[in-house]
């Protein structure tokens, strides 16, 4: 009886403790001098060159906006945080991120699963999250505080397979897909759709990222079915293992590639095996459009590189996340995320974005890339 | 189809049973098992790329060295972490091995970051077509080199004086020593030609998969070991063989099946063979050592 009467006390004394603690953090985030941003990508591990390509656009917008005084005359500190790409990962850093009461709003994550694991915990805490990379269909439908820059799969699949059967004419196909979140989610919007136009799927092949290898087995497979061309939803490393091998083997059919394979790590891992390969995007360095352009000369200034899709994604979130911060006039939680909702025509490098209800943005447009000579062209029709 | 993917299997097969033998000869030596058995293929790959891509060495001189370098760090492996703990718990000698893993991982990734990196090409892919099945030439090579270390390994146990007394050293240490040989060297030495079949099988993996990161002795080492458990670990032919059949089962059921379930088949298959044989298929019954 006094046992339990001790724990009683001890509880009670522990919630009273937390409850001043979160007293006292609210208190301090309205004296702030800075609004504090975090961001979660892929820093280290298999998938780090995704995280660095992210933490440029973001390094870019966030010192041209501090440059030009910030917003609500108050500079962005921005925290970064490593999910490594993993769910699992991704959930604790989301935990640390809205523990942290002075963060008032989150730029990523970047994979899809990572945000799919993370998504439900800022929704809970009513922290506004505007995805950089994440396409999975399912993303905006974690609620109403998750939003997301890039154009999703139901979209991407759709367009993709719209133009393999239709201009390219190309009617039995062969998917291969990296098994998570991403590649299930862009393969599966791509079937569906390939299908609905009357084309056929010949052999539907999968692997685990990181950890697979060897492809001769599914490339042996994908011989033998016939397919005129391979729909591969794949990341730079396994995807130039996939065209040496596929090339290896006598199988000379087009590579149609996602998104995700855009990165310079793919033509030079995949060498010759990569020339031909075509690449779809929404963004492309020859785009005549002011805001690239713009977009492109600042970034070679900084970086003495070319630029491919994920830093603008980066860069357009950030200045979407300091417009909406501007627009609500307020580092308050729900301001932000109603102002972010009402995001109309904002012009950046990633074209227009409009977000809907469901907070994917419409409106950008497919380009279609192919590997020539070592670089990313845009395809002659 | 069949033949093809067989000849896939047999490719990754002979690759896993190189990997396989450096568990099996620590695990009949020490009655160890070597977790860090993995890393010693990737720094194999990584010091051959470092000195053909970075150096511009003589290709030949590469690989040997690079061979050679493993080959040291398998001896460095042994001293500084299994030594001091030979007559320690299992579970310490376990704990060290995957200790000896991170670090040499980690040592790779701050020396060669954590991106993918190209391997040197040096030999251009040709494609041989019989009928319907294509072999390219580095599978061929792949298949001998695998072929001719095997034979040797094989020559070196069991007609050598040195395989003598490692095959004695295995079954009975302390009467080994007592027979005026040192066994401390021909631990060291069981160690080196270990180390050296693994890092010649991370070079030919890395030739013909034209690609090397700094983790990939995980997948490899993982799989390598459930090779020598399938064919009785500490039994030299047992655990070639035991490499060839894990890389049939996984191209036949990732052929025929689906590549989804192609590492679910291959471990399903190592617990239904330690079920019914616990020492492998062709693992001999041992008489635990106190």
């Amino acid at each position: 009886m006094l046992k339990s009467k001790k724990i009683i006390v001890l509880i009670s004394s522990i919630l009273i403790i937390s409850l001043l603690g979160v007293v006292g953090c609210s208190n301090q985030a309205g004296d702030s001098k800075v609004i504090k941003l975090a961001t979660a990508a892929p820093m280290t591990g298999d998938y780090a060159q995704y995280g660095e390509y992210s933490k440029e656009g973001l390094e870019l917008a966030l010192e041209e906006i501090n440059k030009n005084g910030g917003v609500l005359g108050k500079q962005i500190e921005l925290v970064y945080g490593d999910d490594k790409g993993d769910p699992k990962e991704a959930v604790s850093v989301a935990q640390k991120f809205v523990n942290d009461r002075k963060i008032v709003a989150i730029l990523g994550h970047f994979f899809s699963g990572a945000t799919l694991a993370a998504g439900p915990i800022y929704e809970q805490n009513g922290i506004p999250a505007l995805a950089i990379a994440s396409t999975n269909p399912d993303v905006p439908k974690v609620g109403k505080y998750i939003f997301r820059i890039n154009v999703g799969d139901n979209y991407q699949g759709m367009q993709l397979a719209k133009w393999l059967y239709e201009k390219k004419g190309i009617k039995k196909v062969a998917v291969v897909y990296d098994n998570n979140d991403y590649g299930k989610g862009v393969s599966n919007v791509f079937i569906k759709n390939f299908k609905q136009l009357g084309g056929e799927i010949t052999t539907v092949e999968s692997y685990i990222g990181g950890q697979e290898k060897d492809f001769s087995v599914i490339v042996t497979k994908i011989k033998e079915s016939n397919a005129e061309a391979i729909m591969m939803a794949s990341y730079p490393t396994e995807g130039a293992l996939i065209a040496q091998q596929a090339r290896n083997n006598g199988l000379d059919i087009p590579l149609i590639c996602t998104d995700s394979i855009y990165t310079d790590d793919f033509i030079k891992l995949g060498g010759k095996a990569a020339e031909g390969a075509i690449v779809v995007s929404y963004f492309h360095p020859s785009d005549p459009r002011p805001e690239v352009q713009e977009f492109i000369k600042k970034f070679k200034e900084k970086y003495n590189k070319e630029p491919n899709s994920w830093s603008p994604y980066a860069y357009d979130a950030m200045y979407v996340m300091a417009d909406a911060i501007k627009r609500a006039g307020s580092t308050d939680k729900k301001a932000i995320q109603k102002a972010l909702a009402e995001t109309k025509n904002f012009q950046g490098a990633t074209g227009i974005t409009t977000f809907n209800q469901d907070g994917e943005p419409e409106g950008k447009d497919l380009i279609i890339l192919t590997v020539k000579n070592g670089a990313y062209v845009p395809l002659d029709e | 189809m069949l033949f093809q993917q067989i000849l896939n299997g047999l490719t990754i097969g002979a690759v896993y049973a190189l990997v396989a033998l450096g568990y099996t000869l620590a695990y009949g030596i020490l009655g160890l098992i070597n977790f860090s058995h993995g890393e010693i293929y990737m720094m194999g790959a990584f010091i051959a790329f470092t000195c053909i891509s970075i150096f511009n060495w003589n290709i030949w001189l590469s690989l040997i060295l690079a061979v050679v370098i493993c080959g040291l760090i398998g001896i460095v492996v042994e001293i500084v972490a299994f030594r001091s703990i030979r007559h320690g718990a299992r579970s310490s000698q376990l704990i060290s091995a995957i200790g000896v893993s991170i670090v040499l991982q980690n040592i790779a990734m701050l020396t060669w970051s954590s991106r993918t990196q190209p391997f040197p090409q040096i030999i251009t892919t040709k494609i041989i077509k019989i009928n319907d099945i294509v072999i390219s030439n580095l599978q061929i090579y792949i298949l001998a080199t695998a072929v001719i270390l095997m034979v040797t390994l094989y020559l070196l146990l069991y007609k050598s004086r040195i395989g003598i007394a490692i095959r004695a050293t295995s079954q009975d240490p302390d009467t080994t020593s007592l027979m005026g040989i040192n066994v401390n060297k021909i631990i060291s030495i069981t160690f080196a030609v270990g180390s050296v079949l693994g890092a010649a099988a991370g070079i030919l993996m890395g030739l013909y998969y034209n690609s090397i990161v700094f983790n990939m002795g995980y997948t490899v080492g993982l799989k390598a070991f459930v090779a020598a458990i399938l064919g009785g670990i500490g039994n030299i032919p047992g655990t070639m063989l035991g490499g060839i059949l894990l890389g049939f089962v996984e191209s036949i059921s990732a052929g025929f099946i689906s590549s989804q379930y192609k590492d679910a088949l291959a471990f399903l298959i190592m617990i239904i063979v330690l079920l019914v044989k616990p020492t492998g298929i062709f693992g001999t019954k041992e008489v635990e050592k106190v």
